[in-house]
């Protein structure tokens, strides 16, 4: 289609497919600072008892991420938020009737996260050192609650437990009848050990290689604690994700068959299924690498890609979860077993839209995303500008 | 330890209070209509509380941007301190702005869940160019805050201020097209006139009115439910024609040029009244103080001045799209009568006469849904009027006030100007000032508040002037009054540590200046 081409919002796919850009940048974004929120305070508090005073400063740095990522992860909940209302106001609907009690957890909990976050940051070796780890506590608290009300969103479209009939607007006898989703304490652990694994893999692969580099003791000091740190919470992640993979396959049949193919024997024959494989692999050749760099950083002729390679696994790694995880509900919306709720059912036809809405959405978000890499690098990697 | 048991208590409390809420099984209107009159303080509350703070996020950068502009082309350090101290008043208010914009953007699509039809209509494009505006604020105010270098003052630097002021203008402009189609639904032709007689053609018709219509029966008939069911979507088809007619609405050029001047009206007179407060307690009434005193009054009475011409066009918007809430500020009575002010202001006639309520409702029996008309009128008459009065002349009053500083203020510049207030006041111009932008922020605050009590209460009950009601917007679930009352508790807490944040930014500079 040209630009300016008048399309009706029926376009089913070329919308899924947007929202689904949108949820894995923001996820990516989030899932970092999820991680940050819970690995910062808690360092601090091991650094505190230890009185590492060097320890601290790798903290503040990690720290100035997690403002940038916060920031740009804010634009990107903006924009689901938006085009969920705009492309599909009626699932959107649902969703915050049926899943109020837990929307309501997750809205008390970025009123906690953020300004914990600002008082954090501002109060940093202006306090004491026990009231800042209690400040960095309650961040973490509230990035937990942001995620575990967040996430009964995908608990319920892959298992819509509380779903009414016949307008879907469910009449039980409380806000909390929907915590009996079978599929969500799982899941919710499933996040929050999946966003541990991010970011300490991600760091345990960027600090290495700054050592390799710099041979700095610092780097190679923060390099083994996160190593640690994702050495506990991988297997942890990977055995909540086979007790995940277990339910979906008694609970959400539709999404186990597009995924598990192989393993179930169905007539299901699709991509994801050999995407699936690759994220297996992808899983264990980063647990390989964890290994390997923990037991030969202090060789001399480790090359400096392996580190590299590790971080750029776990993004990627993650990503590729999110993608299966997404799109095999397509074309449902929500799922029912072995079968679904069609997301043409949910879609907006109440006015027209024209193409170039979704070309600027991808041109800006792009640009976006470029301009939040720059920042990165000056901010985190060169140290440049922001002191509380 | 405090801060720990308190946020203990709050979550405590959430949980007890919403898991032990019931269900109600029938959706009847009056249980809607009390939904909705719950969940309205919290709404409005943290609207106020979103408002106050974006109220620095639009207003400032004017200041900030006449400091560093001065500061370069003078090479003068104390502009240049002014305005980096002042940039992250602007940064720490856009972060709480952007933190009170997710408690009310959860309002909109959680508490006020039909508003998701608008969403998906008329407000897809404001909504979504929001963003855009929001993308480049984020970027900008990172960039423009953290690449202060005050020893090589550029003019490079001051391009991303400017660029960081657009952003956050274009921001207001979107969301305040968003509030002048709920005002004044412009694009949607004679059909609110169908529904409220009096009412004017809303501009040309780019609405399927049929469709619309259908969508205003299934509203009162399934309220919000009907969003939940594929039904809506099949059967009323396509509403809107183009998603721009929400831009062409004069409202908007009105409310955007009014509520900026309003917003550097107060952000300036906020900055002076630190300066003067410093003033008043050292007695020193000259040095840097007085410099950029100068400064910030100047930016706050330029507005002052321009305000009363923003004012009167939006005036007139109301008289000719919103009688009903031009009869009920002007104080009219049943039969309406006489303004000569107005009517020299509107007809060059003083003695217009205005038509009152009486006749608005001898028209109200023409209505496709007289009910909901005369019900519009009687509340207007009964229930808004007698407070809505005396708050708009409250507003006015201090518009004046404001005014009279702003005129005072060229006594810095203008010799009798300086004379009068030495006779009226027994103080020198620098003295008053000073005195003045302690009062002078308080007016602006209850100016603007009060401003937009009476536009937003004016509309009710509609969300959507003439289209859609308040209470077939609310969601089924209940808001219970303890519900509402922890979220106006965490409201009013970030209002005090925002404002102590802002107070904290701007006072812990001084040690290093």
């Amino acid at each position: 289609m040209l630009l300016g081409d008048v399309i009706k919002m029926t376009d089913v796919f070329d919308a899924f497919v947007l929202l689904g850009y949108a949820v894995i940048t923001h996820l990516l974004l989030v899932n970092f600072i999820l991680g940050l929120s819970i690995i910062i305070p808690l360092m601090e508090y091991y650094y505190y008892k230890k009185n590492d005073q060097d320890g601290k400063k790798i903290l503040k740095n990690m720290f100035k991420f997690m403002i940038l990522s916060d920031l740009f992860a804010g634009v990107w909940a903006t924009w689901i938020t938006v085009f969920l209302g705009g492309f599909w106001p009626s699932v959107t609907y649902i969703a915050t009737t049926d899943l109020f009690a837990s929307l309501v957890i997750a809205l008390i909990g970025i009123l906690i996260a953020l300004p914990s976050i600002g008082i954090y940051w501002f109060t940093w070796d202006k306090i004491s050192e026990k009231l800042h780890v209690l400040i960095g506590l309650f961040m973490a608290i509230g990035a937990i609650m942001v995620a575990s009300g967040f996430n009964m969103i995908f608990a319920f479209i892959d298992d819509p437990v509380g779903l009414g009939s016949p307008n879907y607007v469910y009449k039980q006898n409380s806000y909390f009848s929907i915590y009996s989703n079978p599929l969500y304490p799982d899941f919710t652990l499933h996040r929050i050990f999946g966003a541990l694994t991010l970011v300490s893999l991600t760091f345990a692969g960027a600090y290495i290689y700054s050592y390799l580099k710099n041979r700095n003791e610092l780097s190679k000091k923060s390099a083994i604690v996160f190593i640690k740190i994702a050495m506990i919470s991988l297997p942890i992640e990977v055995l909540l994700g086979f007790i995940y993979s277990l339910e979906l396959i008694s609970n959400t049949q539709y999404i186990a068959n597009q995924i598990f193919w192989p393993l179930l024997n169905t007539s299901h024959y699709n991509a994801l299924s050999i995407l699936f494989i690759i994220f297996i692999i992808f899983i264990f050749f980063m647990w390989y690498l964890l290994y390997y760099l923990y037991f030969s950083i202090d060789k001399e002729n480790i090359n400096k890609i392996i580190p590299l390679t590790l971080s750029s696994l776990a993004i990627i790694t993650f990503i590729l979860g999110e993608f299966l995880n997404d799109y095999s509900r397509y074309p449902y919306f929500v799922i029912t077993g072995n079968t679904g709720i069609n997301a043409s059912q949910f879609i907006n036809n109440l006015t027209y839209l024209t193409n170039i809405w979704y070309i600027m959405s991808y041109t800006i978000s792009l640009i976006l995303l470029i301009i939040y890499i720059w920042l990165i690098n000056r901010v985190i990697i060169k140290n440049k500008g922001i002191d509380a | 330890m405090k801060n720990k048991l308190l946020y203990l208590l709050i979550l405590f409390s959430i949980f007890i209070s919403i898991s032990s809420i019931s269900f109600s099984e029938t959706l009847s209107t009056s249980y809607l209509q009390n939904n909705a009159n719950a969940a309205e303080p919290m709404t409005i509350l943290g609207i106020y509380v979103h408002g106050f703070f974006l109220t620095f996020a639009v207003g400032l950068p004017y200041l900030v941007l006449t400091y560093e502009f001065l500061g370069i082309r003078k090479n003068d350090k104390t502009y240049l301190n002014a305005a980096k101290r002042l940039s992250l008043v602007w940064g720490v208010s856009f972060g709480i702005g952007a933190a009170t914009g997710t408690l009310v953007e959860f309002g909109l699509v959680q508490v006020w869940s039909g508003t998701l039809l608008a969403i998906a209509t008329f407000f897809f494009a404001p909504l979504t160019l929001e963003l855009y505006a929001f993308m480049l604020e984020i970027v900008f105010v990172v960039v423009y805050i953290f690449t202060w270098d005050i020893n090589k003052p550029s003019y490079r630097h001051l391009i991303l201020g400017i660029i960081l002021a657009f952003g956050s203008n274009l921001s207001a402009y979107m969301i305040l097209a968003v509030n002048a189609f709920m005002n004044v639904p412009w694009g949607t032709g004679n059909l609110v006139s169908q529904i409220l007689p009096w009412s004017p053609s809303y501009g040309p018709n780019y609405v399927n009115t049929n469709a619309l219509v259908s969508l205003y029966e299934y509203l009162n008939k399934y309220h919000t439910l009907s969003l939940a069911s594929s039904g809506l979507f099949l059967s009323t088809g396509t509403i809107l024609y183009n998603q721009w007619v929400v831009f062409y609405n004069p409202d908007l050029y009105a409310t955007f040029f009014h509520t900026v001047l309003a917003t550097i009206v107060i952000s300036s007179f906020e900055a002076s009244a630190f300066l003067g407060l410093d003033m008043i307690r050292n007695k020193d009434f000259s040095g840097y103080r007085k410099k950029l005193l100068k400064v910030s009054f100047g930016v706050g009475a330029i507005a002052s001045i321009l305000i009363p011409i923003s004012g009167d066009y939006m005036g007139r918007i109301v008289y000719q799209f919103q009688y009903l809430k031009f009869l009920a500020f002007e104080g009219f009575g049943p039969n309406g009568g006489k303004d000569p002010i107005m009517g020299i202001l509107l007809y060059g006639n003083p003695n217009y006469y205005f038509k009152g309520y009486n006749y608005l409702l001898s028209l109200a029996q023409n209505s496709i849904d007289p009910t909901n008309a005369i019900n519009s009128i009687l509340y207007i008459e009964n229930q808004f009027q007698p407070w809505a009065f005396y708050v708009y002349w409250t507003m006015v009053i201090s518009g004046i006030i404001l005014f009279i500083f702003a005129i005072a203020y060229f006594g810095f510049y203008i010799k009798w100007i300086e004379n009068i207030i030495k006779i009226i006041f027994r103080m020198d111009i620098t003295k008053f000032i000073s005195y003045a932008s302690l009062i002078a922020p308080i007016l602006g605050i209850i100016a603007a508040s009060s401003g937009w009590a009476v536009r937003e209460a004016g509309r009710h009950p509609w969300v959507i002037y003439g289209l859609i009601q308040y209470w077939q917007v609310i969601t089924p679930d209940p808001i219970t009054p303890l519900l509402s009352i922890l979220i106006i508790m965490v409201e009013l807490i970030i209002l005090i540590l925002g404002s102590w944040a802002i107070i904290y930014v701007i006072r812990r500079r001084d040690k290093n200046d």
